[in-house]
C-alpha cells in the first residue's frame, strides 16, 4: 500500500516534468512574469536550507525553554538548602517500587535523596537517588544495602542525611552510607552497653553528621561529628531518664520519664531559649517530641500541641485546626501532625512541595516524614507520598535545583546577548553608515576609532572594566554594565563591513543609472543602497548574537559577568574551576555548558543559512 | 617598502596613545587607595600620616592629571612598572616568567595550527561540498560556537578524570624532577591547554583558508592556467594558494598576537601559570599596579600584530603598497 503510494507519486511528479518541459503548460503572461519580493525569496532560500531550519527550530525552543519557561516555573534566587547540595539529577525520590504491599510495611523512613521501607518481615525495600557524598572518599552507598543488614531479621531503621542506621532482632547495629563523621559505626563503648544482657534498644535516631540510641535503661549515647558530640552536653536530670529524642542539627530535645522535655545543644538558638515552661515544670505531661533543624513539637497527654524556635519557614504559625493530635513527626524544614480523625496537618517550608499535601487523600492511619519526603498509609492500606521528588538536572553545592537556574540563567544570558547585540549593530550602523556616506575626515576619524577600539585586548579590558567599575554596582546596573562592555567592545568588525559594503554598492551601476534619471540622493541612499547593505547586517546580528551569547559565558565563567545569586549559563559554571566539581559533579558544569553550546550552535546555523538565503552566490562557496 | 613602513607607523601612534589614555582612565577609576597599597601596615598614625603624604607625593598624584599621565606613559617606557602588591614584588619580575609560559603554549598552538588548517583548508576548497569538507565545515562550526572552557572542561573530564592520561593542569613542577622527566612532565602539561586553543584556532582558520582559496579558483588567471593546460598541482599550489595567502597571512599574525589575551580563559581552566592567569589573579588579588601593567602589555602587543600585519600585507601583495 505504502509502496505504491510513493511510486504513484513519483511518477505523477514525473509526468508533470515532461508535460512542463515538452508541452507547453498555458501560463497566462503575468503568471509567467510574476516575480518574487526580495524578501519572499529569502524565506523561500531559507526554508529549503535544512541545518537553519533544525537551527531555527532549536534557537526558538531555547527562547521558549528560557522566557516561557521563566514564566510558568519561577524560582527564589536567595534560596538555599544546603543539606541537597550536590544531589545528582534524578526524579524518582518519591517512586515507591509497586511491588511494595502497603499492608506488608513496618515503617518508612526518608534522607535527602532516598527512602527506605521495613517490611513486616524483617526485610528493606529502597528507591531514591544515592546522595553524591564521594569527596574524600568517605562513602559507602546508602542504596546499597549491606550483606549483614539482608540476612538479618531487621526490626527498626532510622535514616540520617546520608546514612542508615538498622537494629536487628538479635539486638545487633548495622550502620551503612555516608561516614565521613563516624556516624555509621557505634564506639567501642556503646557496642559494649548494646552486649549487655539487659540492655535493649528503645529508639534510634539519626541526623546529618551524627547518630543517637536510647536504650533500655533510659540512657542516651551520642556518637559522630565532634561538633555534635561536644555540643551535646547531658546532665545529671537527663541521665538515666530519657524517653525519646529529637533533633535538629544542632539542638536536641529530650523526652524524659517523668513526661518533662530537655533541650540540649546550641544555646544561643531559639531552640534553646524559648521552651514553653509548662513544659519543664511539670504542670503538663508530654508523650511525644519532633523536631525540623531549628523548631521543636511537643504533643502532650490531652492531644494539645506546642511549638517553638526560629521563624523561619512559617514554622512557628500552627495552622488552625480542629480535633485532637495523634501523631507528630517532622523532617528537616516541616512539621507533620496526623490528627485522630485520620486527617493531616502540615506546615513549614513548601519550597520542596513538603507540605503540599496529595489532593484528594483518604484518612491516614499512619503517617512517616523524611527529610523532604512524606508517606502517608491510609486505614484501607494505599500509599500515598508527597514532598520533594528530586532534580531533574540535579542541584548545584547550595541545594539549588540546576534546571530552574538553567531556565532563569536561559533567560539572563539570552536577553545580555541579545542587548550586547543590539548596541553593538546601532553603534556599527551609526559609525559605519557616516563613514561610508561621508567620506573624508569623518571617514578617516571614524576608523581610526574603529582601529582604536579593535586594538583594544577584549578579555583583559572586559575583566578590568567589570572589577573597576562592576564592584560598586547593583546586581541589577552589573547586568547593564556587562552589556554596555559586551556592545561597546564588539562593533568594529561591523562598522567596516558597512562601510566597505557601502563604498562598494556605491559605485555599482544601478547607482548610476538610478542617478541617470534623476532621483534624489537622500533616496538614492535610503532605497537603493541601504536595503543592499540591511542584509549584511541582519545576517551580522544572528552571528554577532552568538558570539554575544558566548562571550558572557566567558566573562561569566571567569566571575566577572552575572554575578551571583543571579544566574546566567556561564556563571553556573564558575565553580568548575575546581578540580572536585569537574570530576564528581558533572551536571554542575556539563548541562549549563551544553545550553551555551546548543544557543550558539543554533543561532550560527540560523545565521549561516539567511547568508545563504541573501545572497545566492554564497551557496558557490 | 620603507614609505609604507613609516606611513603605516604614523597611523599606528596616535591610536597607541588614544589607547594609553583610555588605560590611564581605567586605572584611575579602580577602586582603592594606591597610595595605601604601598604603605606598610605596621606604622602608627603619625608616622602613617607622614608616610602617607611622603608616598602621595612621590607617586605624583598631587600633581595634575595630564602631567600624571605623561609620568605613568614615560615609565612605562623605561619600564618602571611599579610594584606588585600580591607578589610584593616589582611588576617586572613577576610577569616575566608568565609569559615565558605563555610564548611557549603559544608557538605550539600556532604550529598545530598551521599544520592542519592550511592543507585543511586548501583541500576542502578543492573538493567543496564533498564529504570531506562537509565534515570539516561542521567541525569549524560547531567547534566555533563552543566556549572555550566548555572544551576544556570536557577534555579534562575525559582525559585527566576518566582515563587519568593527563594531569588536571597546573605547571609541571621543576624541583622534583629534572632531564627527561622534566621535559616529559612539561609535554604532559601542555597538551590539554593546546589541544583547547588549537581547536579553536583552527576553527576560524579552515573557513578563512578555504574561502579564500575559493575566492582564488575562480579567478580568471586559473582558468587561464588550467586552459594552458598546466598540472592541477601547479595550479592549486603555485596559482591559487599564493595568492590565497594574502589574507590568510594577516590573520595568521593576528591570531598568534590575539592569542596572548585570548588564552586567558584557558590559561585560568588549567592554571597554567601565563600571562592570562596572572592578570585573573591580579584583579582577584586587587592589584593595581600589575593590572595596568597587564592592560598596557596587551594593548601594545595589539596593536604591534595590527602593524605587522599590515607590513606582512604590504610585503605580499605590492597593490597594497603601492595604493
Amino acid at each position: 500500500m505504502e509502496k505504491k503510494n510513493v511510486f504513484g507519486r513519483i511518477a505523477s511528479s514525473f509526468g508533470r516534468m515532461f508535460k512542463r518541459l515538452f508541452v507547453a503548460e498555458k501560463l497566462s503572461v503575468l503568471e509567467e512574469e510574476a516575480i518574487q519580493t526580495p524578501l519572499k525569496t529569502i524565506i523561500k532560500n531559507f526554508t529549503r536550507n535544512r541545518l537553519g531550519m533544525i537551527g531555527l527550530a532549536f534557537f526558538i525552543a531555547f527562547l521558549l525553554f528560557a522566557f516561557v519557561g521563566s514564566q510558568l516555573y519561577p524560582i527564589n534566587l536567595t534560596y538555599i538548602e544546603l543539606t541537597n547540595g550536590d544531589l545528582p539529577p534524578g526524579r524518582g525520590y518519591l517512586n515507591v517500587p509497586a511491588s511494595l504491599k502497603p499492608q506488608d510495611i513496618k515503617k518508612i523512613v526518608s534522607g535527602v535523596s532516598f527512602s527506605y521501607a521495613l517490611k513486616n518481615d524483617g526485610t528493606l525495600v529502597r528507591w531514591g537517588s544515592e546522595p553524591n557524598q564521594k569527596l574524600a572518599n568517605v562513602s559507602d552507598y546508602v542504596l546499597e544495602i549491606p550483606e549483614e543488614v539482608a540476612k538479618a531479621n531487621i526490626v527498626d531503621i532510622v535514616a540520617g542525611g546520608k546514612h542508615m542506621l538498622a537494629l536487628d532482632d538479635q539486638g545487633h547495629l548495622y550502620g551503612w552510607g555516608y561516614y565521613g563523621h563516624g556516624q555509621t559505626t557505634a564506639p567501642d563503648n556503646v557496642q559494649a552497653e548494646l552486649e549487655k544482657e539487659d540492655v535493649k534498644v528503645d529508639q534510634m535516631y539519626a541526623s546529618t553528621m551524627w547518630s543517637a540510641l536510647v536504650t533500655s535503661d533510659k540512657s542516651l549515647h551520642i556518637w559522630g561529628s565532634s561538633q555534635a558530640t561536644l555540643n551535646f552536653k547531658l546532665t545529671r536530670q537527663i541521665r538515666g531518664h530519657v524517653e525519646k529524642v529529637a533533633a535538629g542539627d544542632n539542638n536536641m530535645i529530650i523526652l524524659l520519664d517523668d513526661g518533662t522535655v530537655r533541650v540540649i545543644g546550641e544555646k544561643s538558638s531559639e531552640f534553646f531559649t524559648n521552651v514553653p515552661e509548662q513544659l519543664t515544670d511539670g504542670s503538663i505531661k508530654a508523650v511525644d517530641v519532633a523536631a525540623t533543624n531549628r523548631n521543636a513539637l511537643v504533643l502532650d497527654d490531652a492531644g494539645n500541641i506546642y511549638t517553638w524556635g526560629s521563624n523561619q519557614d512559617r514554622l512557628t504559625r500552627v495552622p488552625a485546626f480542629e480535633g485532637k493530635v495523634a501523631a507528630i513527626t517532622a523532617g528537616y524544614k516541616h512539621f507533620v501532625a496526623l490528627l485522630e480523625d485520620g486527617s493531616v496537618v502540615t506546615w513549614g517550608a513548601n519550597e520542596l512541595k513538603q507540605t503540599q499535601l496529595p489532593e484528594n487523600m483518604g484518612a491516614l492511619d499512619r503517617v512517616y516524614a523524611g527529610y523532604f519526603q512524606n508517606y502517608g498509609i491510609t486505614k484501607d492500606g494505599t500509599l500515598y507520598a508527597w514532598g520533594n521528588r528530586g532534580y531533574a538536572f540535579g542541584s548545584d553545592e547550595f541545594g539549588r535545583d540546576v534546571l530552574g537556574r538553567l531556565i532563569h540563567g536561559g533567560r539572563i544570558s539570552l536577553t545580555v546577548g541579545a542587548i550586547a547585540t543590539i548596541i553593538s549593530v546601532i553603534i556599527a550602523i551609526i559609525v559605519g553608515l557616516s563613514a561610508g556616506y561621508f567620506g573624508g575626515w569623518v571617514d578617516h576619524t571614524l576608523m581610526r576609532l574603529a582601529d582604536i577600539f579593535s586594538a583594544i585586548p577584549f578579555y583583559p579590558i572586559a575583566v578590568t572594566l567589570s572589577y573597576a567599575i562592576g564592584n560598586r554596582m547593583t546586581q541589577q546596573a552589573r547586568l547593564y554594565l556587562i552589556m554596555v562592555i559586551l556592545g561597546v567592545l564588539g562593533w568594529m568588525g561591523l562598522a567596516r563591513l558597512i562601510r566597505a559594503q557601502l563604498l562598494v554598492e556605491r559605485e555599482k551601476d544601478f547607482v548610476l543609472a538610478a542617478k541617470a534619471l534623476g532621483i534624489r540622493q537622500n533616496k538614492i541612499m535610503w532605497r537603493h543602497i541601504l536595503p543592499n547593505v540591511f542584509n549584511l547586517i541582519i545576517v551580522n546580528i544572528t552571528l554577532g548574537y552568538a558570539s554575544s551569547i558566548l562571550t558572557e559565558a566567558g566573562l561569566s565563567f571567569l566571575g566577572f559577568g552575572v554575578a551571583q545569586p543571579t544566574p546566567s549559563w556561564g556563571n553556573m559554571l564558575t565553580t568548575a574551576q575546581q578540580s572536585v566539581v569537574i570530576q564528581y559533579y558533572w551536571w554542575r558544569w556539563f548541562i549549563p555548558g551544553l545550553f551555551v553550546v546548543l544557543a550558539a550552535l543554533s543561532a550560527n546555523l540560523v545565521g549561516d543559512a539567511l547568508r545563504e538565503a541573501i545572497d545566492p552566490r554564497e551557496n558557490e562557496r | 617598502m620603507l614609505k609604507y613602513f613609516v606611513k603605516r607607523v604614523l597611523i599606528l601612534i596616535p591610536v597607541f596613545l588614544c589607547i594609553t589614555v583610555i588605560l590611564f582612565s581605567i586605572n584611575k577609576m579602580m577602586p582603592g587607595d594606591p597610595v595605601r597599597a604601598m604603605l606598610p601596615t605596621n606604622l602608627k598614625h603619625d608616622q602613617y600620616q607622614m608616610a602617607y603624604d611622603a608616598m602621595y607625593k612621590k607617586l605624583g598624584l598631587d600633581k595634575s592629571m595630564p602631567e600624571q599621565y605623561w609620568t605613568w606613559l614615560t615609565n612605562m617606557f623605561k619600564g618602571e612598572f611599579g610594584w606588585s602588591s600580591m607578589n610584593n614584588r616589582p611588576v617586572a619580575d613577576v610577569v616575566a616568567e608568565p609569559i615565558r609560559n605563555t610564548v611557549i603554549l603559544n608557538f605550539g598552538v600556532i604550529i598545530i595550527e598551521l599544520l592542519i588548517s592550511i592543507p585543511v583548508g586548501i583541500w576542502c576548497a578543492v573538493k567543496r561540498r564533498s564529504a570531506f569538507d562537509n565534515f570539516w565545515q561542521v567541525f569549524s562550526l560547531v567547534t566555533w560556537s563552543m566556549p572555550s572552557f566548555f572544551i576544556a572542561l570536557c577534555l579534562i573530564y575525559i582525559f585527566a578524570v576518566q582515563l587519568g592520561w593527563l594531569p588536571f593542569g597546573g605547571m609541571p613542577n621543576s624541583s622534583l624532577l629534572s632531564g627527561w622527566a622534566y621535559i616529559g612532565s612539561w609535554l604532559r602539561h601542555l597538551v590539554l591547554p593546546t589541544v583547547v586553543l588549537s581547536l579553536i584556532s583552527i576553527a576560524s582558520t579552515i573557513r578563512i583558508v578555504r574561502n579564500a582559496m575559493i575566492d582564488a579558483l575562480n579567478q580568471d588567471y586559473i582558468r587561464t592556467a588550467r586552459a594552458k593546460g598546466l598540472q592541477e598541482k601547479v595550479v592549486i599550489y603555485s596559482h591559487a594558494f599564493r595568492n590565497a595567502l594574502i589574507p590568510v597571512s594577516t590573520v595568521v599574525v593576528a591570531t598568534f598576537f590575539s592569542l596572548f589575551a585570548g588564552s586567558t580563559i584557558t590559561e585560568t581552566v588549567f592554571a597554567w601559570n601565563g600571562i592570562g592567569k596572572v592578570m585573573i589573579s591580579a584583579i582577584n588579588q586587587r592589584d593595581t599596579m600589575l593590572i595596568s601593567t597587564m592592560n598596557a602589555f596587551f594593548s601594545l602587543l595589539s596593536v604591534t600584530a595590527v602593524l605587522i600585519s599590515d607590513i606582512v600585507y604590504g610585503f605580499i601583495d605590492p597593490r597594497i603598497r603601492l595604493s
